[in-house]
């Protein structure tokens, strides 16, 4: 298993504001498979998505990634993962597109001559090559998603969890980075996708997997 | 050293499109030790200014140290940058610590500023030898990261709100000799003053920049004492702050 979550649960705030957002979730992905993974909004999608990136601690439950205990070993696990989230602010507004990616991409190790022929081909693929020296405060919503898809595939991780990925985008970009992570997927990698456009879910294809009332559906 | 070389890449980047506040941060100093050179020559008191010249430069130290870190955790928190620097495959403490790099080069050219208005403009007359000099900053520094790190721990948990910073601090600035010797406060207070090591750092560093002293090995003892100390209280509570974060799910927010 690629990725792997048993019995996981996970509330938020105190007493009786306590709320429980993931109640028991069980998931199993093969590697080089494509999750879709589907529910209304507050429905624990991108808290379980935090979860699999270690971002986030549950209170009980096992999650592996790749073979590791993410919750023994998060550093470890992070290397098998990128996280594609929240492009509109995680991002240095004041450095350029190629600044920006580079910079994550030391972080992980991956520098020089490396990161050149990655990111040469992310931005070929991606369709924004012109875009590389352009300040991220500048870049489009569409070019902002693009580069967070960029940030998570330029360390090569065989898992890549994607929040959303087509947010606030044009349809023909929505398209297109649909068919970016399928070609991924094709390629070995294993993906779980979060998204609440049913269009989008059946574009992507691929095993789909619905958050309700804290419990995964398939 | 990846890691350090992402951080200071991305900072020279950052303060490049920032030119003003370095200016700023620069001619802050000169202001300083002018108001002070002006206040020594009115108090007629001999030597004030050297004294309080060592006293400023080291509370300028102490307050980096005291602050770097909760200042970049705060500062990626409110950029929104937090959770992608925690994503990286590091260990969170080295991401921290590396985080702190660029600001720690911009302190040594704070510090060389300093040195220099005093020796150059100030008329400050230093006889001191750059190795006992750097050897009492580096002991004092890892003293002081220590702190900082409990500071910038509270601030990854609860955000706002740093009691350790503000009680520091202040009893720095009051008890540790920067502006006036430790034996003019009551005899309580000078009694707490000469417990304290920030104390016993800066009086060892007016004696290397002053008078050319060289510290001894047991000079440095105590430094190293508290050094530890500090560290293991930084490590420990980093390490309850950043679960209980995750806990809570708070890493990123401010």
């Amino acid at each position: 298993m690629s990725i792997c979550a048993v019995e996981v649960h996970k509330s938020f705030g105190f007493a009786s504001s306590r709320k429980a957002v993931l109640e028991g979730v069980d998931l199993n992905i093969n590697g080089g498979s494509l999750y879709v993974l589907m529910g209304a909004n507050g429905s624990g999608k991108t808290t379980l998505l935090k979860l699999l990136a270690t971002l986030i601690i549950p209170e009980q439950g096992a999650i592996s990634i790749h073979g590791c205990d993410a919750l023994k070993d998060p550093v470890k696990a992070r290397r098998f993962t990128g996280l594609v989230y929240d492009a509109e602010r995680s991002f240095y507004q004041m450095l350029t597109a190629e600044e920006n990616v580079a910079f994550h991409a030391r972080l992980a190790g991956v520098g020089g001559a490396l990161f050149g022929k990655r990111f040469d081909s992310l931005c070929e693929t991606l369709n924004i090559s012109s875009f590389r020296g352009t300040k991220f405060s500048h870049c489009s919503s569409g070019v902002r998603q693009k580069l967070a898809i960029a940030r998570a595939l330029i360390t090569d991780p065989p898992v890549i969890l994607s929040d959303e990925p087509t947010r606030s985008i044009d349809e023909a970009s929505k398209a297109e980075i649909c068919n970016y992570l399928k070609a991924v997927v094709s390629g070995g990698k294993t993906c779980i996708v979060v998204t609440h456009d049913s269009a989008e879910a059946k574009m992507l294809g691929g095993r789909v997997g619905f958050l309700e009332e804290g419990k995964l559906k398939e | 050293m990846n890691l350090l070389f992402a951080f200071l890449l991305r900072d020279i980047a950052i303060e490049k499109t920032y030119r003003f506040q370095l200016a700023v941060k620069l001619i802050d100093v000169i202001f300083q030790l002018a108001v002070f050179y002006f206040i020594a020559t009115l108090v007629s008191i001999r030597d004030y200014f050297p004294f309080v010249f060592v006293g400023l430069m080291f509370s300028r130290f102490f307050q980096f140290w005291l602050t770097v870190f909760s200042q970049s955790i705060r500062q990626e928190q409110f950029w929104g940058t937090a959770e992608a620097l925690f994503l990286s495959p590091r260990h969170p403490l080295a991401v921290v610590a590396a985080g702190a790099m660029g600001r720690f080069l911009f302190l040594i050219g704070e510090l060389v500023l300093f040195l220099a208005l005093a020796r150059y403009i100030f008329g400050v007359h230093l006889s001191f030898s750059p190795v006992g000099f750097i050897s009492v900053l580096a002991v004092c520094g890892i003293m002081f990261a220590g702190i900082g790190l409990v500071s910038g721990s509270i601030i990854l948990y609860a955000k706002r709100g740093d009691p350790v910073n503000w009680f520091v601090s202040g009893s720095f600035d009051i008890l540790s000799g920067v502006y006036f010797p430790v034996n003019v406060l009551p005899p309580a207070m000078a009694h707490v003053a000469n417990i304290l090591p920030t104390t016993a750092a800066l009086s060892m560093l007016r004696g290397v920049l002053l008078e050319g002293k060289s510290p001894q090995l047991h000079d440095y003892l105590q430094l190293i004492l508290w050094a530890i100390l500090t560290c293991a209280a930084g490590y420990v509570s980093f390490k309850i702050a950043y679960n209980k974060a995750r806990q809570k799910g708070e890493l990123g927010t401010y």
